[in-house]
């Protein structure tokens, strides 16, 4: 569960690193935007071999949420 | 193997030896968009959303009549007279554009006359965008290194914001205008380079309409509203952002990990890396994935956008001229690499230390 937020986190530049953990909601993050959704998508594939669709962001909220969806694909 | 590769060729990767970088310089059209301006038209939080995420402030925006040829010749120009160049000693002009002045004649032609060159002067246009600068390159060492020229005059340059819809916010926001003027000489350098090509993906970043196969209609003046609020019609610029990020992280980082594979140089003895400029999220992306340093592979797109073909010479000019902090004299071991419409996408490996780098003409912050 560390090794995702870490990487999740990652793909942020300007979010401090105290502010993700599994319940963060990650589209409440000021500096979340669509192209943080693609690089997601992209991390997600490249580090977990598991191939999100944007439609699997919309319904997820919180990072728990993105960590159950690697889960239930793998 | 060839006479003019110092390396065996493999699957699109060759060193091309006894060609050399002289100089370098770019022209910014003097018009410049705040992207700040636009928040009356697409909202404050939409364009404050759109800048946090391309990192692009303002661009420069060409005049009605300024084409990008225009703009490729005063930067021509420029170092002509600042290098003093004997014009007929070159006698290779490359244009790489998607806004040519013509359907036809090849504006690389019209430059050759207008610049006062030989008319013993190979001319070509090639018609590609962001990654237009590594193709040309290519084409200049291979002109080089073959042996049939000896000093080589590239232009690079598009003027995008004739492409793109004022309705368009997605890449009104995103692309401004650029010209560019590089010479390449025989001597004692060599240049390696990874190029490769996918069609099977042309439509992802396409003008559809106005060439041949869809030829400009009352239909195709027609807006279409896309699903994220951005108008076009099908003679603007369309690009599908989600494909084209996906492509540019995974084909970059192959590229950039397969140049330095080819030419046995580890990632972190390498001076430079000059990577196009799409948006800042998408160069931070990629320089998190191959572990590069934002002082190895900065970033200048705050000032002028994506300039298409032009952002790996207007990076260079703007962060890398005599006198600035970088020292290019420094540079031994440089790596550009690019990625764009086609889908097209390269990378060189090019020692700079010995190139004459100006900063852009206009340049004004």
């Amino acid at each position: 569960m560390n090794d995702f937020i870490t990487n999740f986190a990652d793909i942020f530049d300007e979010t401090p690193l105290n502010l993700f953990d599994a319940k963060t909601n990650f589209k409440d993050l000021g500096e979340w935007s669509s192209l943080h959704g693609l690089a997601t998508i992209n991390m997600v594939e490249l580090k977990y071999n598991v191939q999100l669709k944007a439609s699997d962001l919309v319904k997820a909220n919180t990072i728990q949420d993105l960590i159950d969806l690697i889960y239930s694909r793998k | 193997m060839n006479l003019f590769l110092t390396k065996p060729y493999n699957n699109m990767k060759c060193v091309i030896n006894n060609v050399q970088i002289d100089s370098l310089v770019t022209y910014l059209p003097k018009n410049i968009m705040e992207m700040n301006s636009l928040c009356k038209l697409y909202g404050e939080s939409n364009v404050k959303s759109v800048m946090n995420a391309t990192g692009v402030e303002r661009v420069h925006i060409a005049d009605v009549n300024e084409t990008s040829s225009d703009m490729c010749f005063d930067a021509a120009n420029f170092l002509f007279e600042q290098e003093q160049i004997n014009k007929d000693e070159i006698d290779g002009l490359v244009f790489i554009s998607q806004t040519p002045d013509y359907i036809g004649p090849a504006t690389s032609v019209i430059l050759q006359n207008k610049l006062g060159l030989s008319q013993e002067t190979v001319c070509f246009d090639i018609s590609y965008g962001c990654s237009g600068y590594i193709y040309g390159l290519l084409q200049a060492a291979i002109l080089i290194g073959s042996g049939v020229c000896k000093k080589v005059l590239l232009l690079a340059g598009d003027t995008t914001s004739k492409f793109v819809n004022p309705k368009d916010r997605s890449q009104r926001m995103v692309f401004g205008d650029c010209g560019s003027a590089t010479i390449l000489s025989s001597g004692k350098g060599n240049l390696g380079f990874h190029i490769c090509s996918n069609g099977k993906d042309f439509d992802k970043v396409i003008i559809p309409a106005g060439g041949f196969r869809m030829p400009l209609t009352n239909e195709t003046q027609k807006e279409i509203i896309d699903i994220d609020g951005s108008v076009r019609t099908l003679q603007d610029l369309y690009m599908d952002s989600a494909a084209v990020f996906n492509f540019i992280v995974k084909s970059g980082k192959n590229s950039i990990e397969t140049i330095l594979e080819y030419m046995e140089w580890e990632k972190d003895e390498v001076d430079f890396y000059a990577l196009h400029q799409a948006t800042k999220f998408t160069i931070n992306f990629l320089r998190k994935r191959l572990g590069l340093t934002e002082e190895k592979a900065p970033t200048n797109i705050k000032n002028y956008g994506n300039t298409g073909p032009a952002t790996i010479p207007l990076l260079l000019s703007d962060l890398c001229y005599k006198d600035s902090v970088l020292q290019v004299s420094n540079f031994k071991k440089v790596i550009m690499s690019a990625y764009g419409i086609g889908l097209s996408w390269g990378s060189v490996a090019c020692d700079l230390s010995s190139t004459k780098i100006y900063p852009p003409i206009n340049k004004s912050l």
